[in-house]
């Protein structure tokens, strides 16, 4: 199993080496149930294509994702959009000072559903669904799961998002990136929600020393311009 | 022979005393020792015989297992290393495969 695992890492390796810069990087948004992987790619196609087009609806029932959502030709210009808006950190609410980036990448985003390991519709029914409504969607939940795991088959890299206010040790995180890391496919892991006051990025930067780590919140736009020029080196 | 391994007081017999603790210091930890010598830790390695191979936990092959109508438990690992979905149904041992993953071309 190891040495299939590295072949098909090094296969991945060279088939990007010859391929990925000519084209468009195909990049998915992974991570757990309420990580806020919609918020970001919203924030994404926001940012760089059109600000009232969304790919999903973020909300605070987890699993709302249950089919991957694929937005092709997004372009991430930071000389074009800092020249577009000298003064604004790239939608930022925040007051963070503004930056100016210059990195250019283009690439399809991939929103995908949470990932998890058990799905329970008495989740759901916490949130007011009635039992057949919530049996339904934990079903589709599962086939999502399923579905973001076979779209890692043809993903170039992946943006693992995880919620700094939770514990970053678990089993979903651990075996994603450990897969990642076998294939050879390229990771940041974005720590988002540190708008919130028991945030702590800092936790999963230590969990995960090996991997660029950039604390962002998704949903007010801060740090959003470190995060992209990190796209934009890692996956072009 | 019953050794208190707080005072180290050996014992003939557990008297019901010494269900409340050792009748000398209180502790409530003894050894039972084989009549004859004392037992070492290096002795009672020695005395270990491997004589069958410790059966392998056979990996989990299931990627998918329905606990009950909406209760489904995932497994990752499973997911990210086979192409084929087997999934389990409930715990009487019957597993279903789905074939059109696993003919399903690669791209």
């Amino acid at each position: 199993m190891k040495s299939k695992r590295r072949w098909k890492s090094i296969l991945t390796l060279l088939r990007r080496a010859l391929s990925f810069r000519k084209g468009t990087a195909k990049i998915g948004i992974y991570g757990p149930p309420n990580a806020g992987k919609t918020t970001l790619t919203n924030r994404i196609i926001h940012t760089f294509v059109d600000e009232n087009e969304d790919v999903g609806t973020a909300t605070e029932v987890p699993h709302e994702t249950r089919r991957a959502v694929r937005r092709a030709g997004v372009t991430i210009d930071l000389k074009a959009k800092s020249l577009e808006n000298p003064n604004s950190d790239l939608n930022s609410e925040s007051e963070v000072k503004p930056k100016r980036g210059k990195a250019k990448l283009k690439l399809d985003v991939v929103d995908t559903p949470g990932l998890a390991t058990k799905i329970d519709f008495h989740e759901f029914m916490a949130y007011g669904l009635e039992e057949d409504e919530a049996k339904r969607r934990a079903k589709e939940a599962t086939e999502g799961v399923i579905e973001a795991i076979k779209w890692l088959d043809d993903i170039d890299g992946i943006v693992l998002l995880m919620d700094s206010t939770e514990d970053p040790y678990t089993q979903t995180n651990i075996v994603i990136i450990g897969n990642m890391e076998a294939r050879g496919i390229p990771i940041i892991i974005a720590a988002n929600k540190v708008d919130l006051v028991d945030a702590s990025p800092q936790r999963i930067a230590n969990a995960f020393p090996q991997h660029s780590v950039i604390p962002i919140s998704a949903l007010k736009g801060e740090n959003m311009l470190d995060l992209y020029e990190e796209m934009a080196r890692r996956f072009r | 022979m019953h050794k208190c391994l707080k005072c180290g007081k050996e014992f003939e017999k557990i008297t019901e005393k010494m269900l409340k603790g050792c009748p000398e210091c209180g502790g409530n930890l003894f050894l039972y020792i084989r009549k004859g010598k004392e037992a070492s830790a290096t002795d009672l390695v020695d005395q270990l015989k491997v004589e069958d191979t410790v059966p392998l936990e056979v990996d989990k092959i299931e990627s998918l297992k329905i606990l009950s109508p909406g209760i489904y438990e995932l497994n990752l690992d499973a997911l990210l290393e086979r192409k084929e979905i087997i999934m389990k149904m409930k715990e009487n041992g019957s597993y279903v495969i789905h074939l059109p993953s696993l003919f399903k071309k690669k791209k």
